[in-house]
C-alpha cells in the first residue's frame, strides 16, 4: 500500500518524531509506514487521518 | 535508537528488568538441577520437585512477554518483538535439532536446555537490534 505521509508531513514542516509524539507511537512506525515497510492498523490509520485533517483515502491508495 | 535505555518507555523498562530476572532465575534454577542430579545424594521425590523447578521462571518469562505486548500501544514495536521472537524460537528449535545429532551418545543432561534459553533469548534479542537498526 503506498501513501503520501512523507509529503503530508513535509507541508506541514514536522519531522518523524514531531509526527511520532502527536500520534503517540515511535518514530521507526512513522518510519515504515512511510517507507512502505508497514501497513498501519484502521485505528492509526484514523488518527492519521484525523491529524492531517484529511481522508484516509487522501493518504494511502492501493 | 528506540532501544537507548532514555528512550525506552516505562512498560517496556519494567518489562526488560523482570524479563530480565526470570532469565537469571532459569538460570540458576537450571544449574542448581545440573548440581543436584549429578553431586547431590537426594531422595527421588525431592530431585523430581528440584528438576520442575526450571519451570516457574519460563513460565514467568512467558507471561512477561505476553503482558508486555498485551499492553504495547505501538503496533509496529509489537510486531517487531513478535517477529523476533518468532526468529529466536525457530532458531533455537533448529538449534537444538543440530545440538542433537552433533552430541548425540554424549551425556549433557540439563545442559541442552539450559542452551536452549540462551540461545532463544541471544537470537530474539539479535533479531529485535537488526530490526530496530533496519529502520532507523
Amino acid at each position: 500500500m503506498k501513501n503520501r505521509l512523507r509529503v503530508l508531513r513535509a507541508e506541514r514542516g514536522w519531522s518523524q518524531a514531531d509526527l511520532a509524539d502527536r500520534l503517540q507511537v515511535s518514530r521507526q512506525s512513522v518510519n515504515a509506514i512511510e517507507t512502505g515497510r508497514f501497513d498501519p492498523s484502521l485505528p492509526l490509520a484514523f488518527k492519521l487521518a484525523r491529524l492531517f485533517e484529511i481522508a484516509i483515502e487522501q493518504i494511502f491508495t492501493d | 535508537m528506540l532501544c537507548r535505555h532514555n528512550q525506552l518507555k516505562p512498560l517496556q523498562r519494567r518489562s526488560g528488568f523482570f524479563f530480565g530476572s526470570s532469565l537469571i532465575a532459569t538460570m540458576l534454577t537450571f544449574a542448581a538441577v545440573h548440581l543436584a542430579v549429578e553431586h547431590g545424594a537426594l531422595s527421588d521425590a525431592l530431585l523430581r520437585f528440584i528438576e520442575l523447578l526450571p519451570a516457574i521462571p519460563v513460565a514467568a518469562m512467558i507471561l512477561i512477554v505476553g503482558r508486555y505486548l498485551k499492553r504495547e500501544t505501538d503496533e509496529f514495536v509489537r510486531m517487531l518483538v513478535t517477529q523476533s521472537l518468532l526468529w529466536g524460537l525457530g532458531f533455537t528449535m533448529v538449534g537444538d535439532i543440530v545440538f542433537g545429532v552433533v552430541f548425540a551418545g554424549f551425556h549433557t543432561y540439563g545442559l541442552s536446555q539450559i542452551y536452549n534459553i540462551d540461545v532463544f533469548c541471544i537470537t530474539a534479542l539479535l533479531a529485535l537490534f537488526t530490526q530496530l537498526r533496519r529502520n532507523q
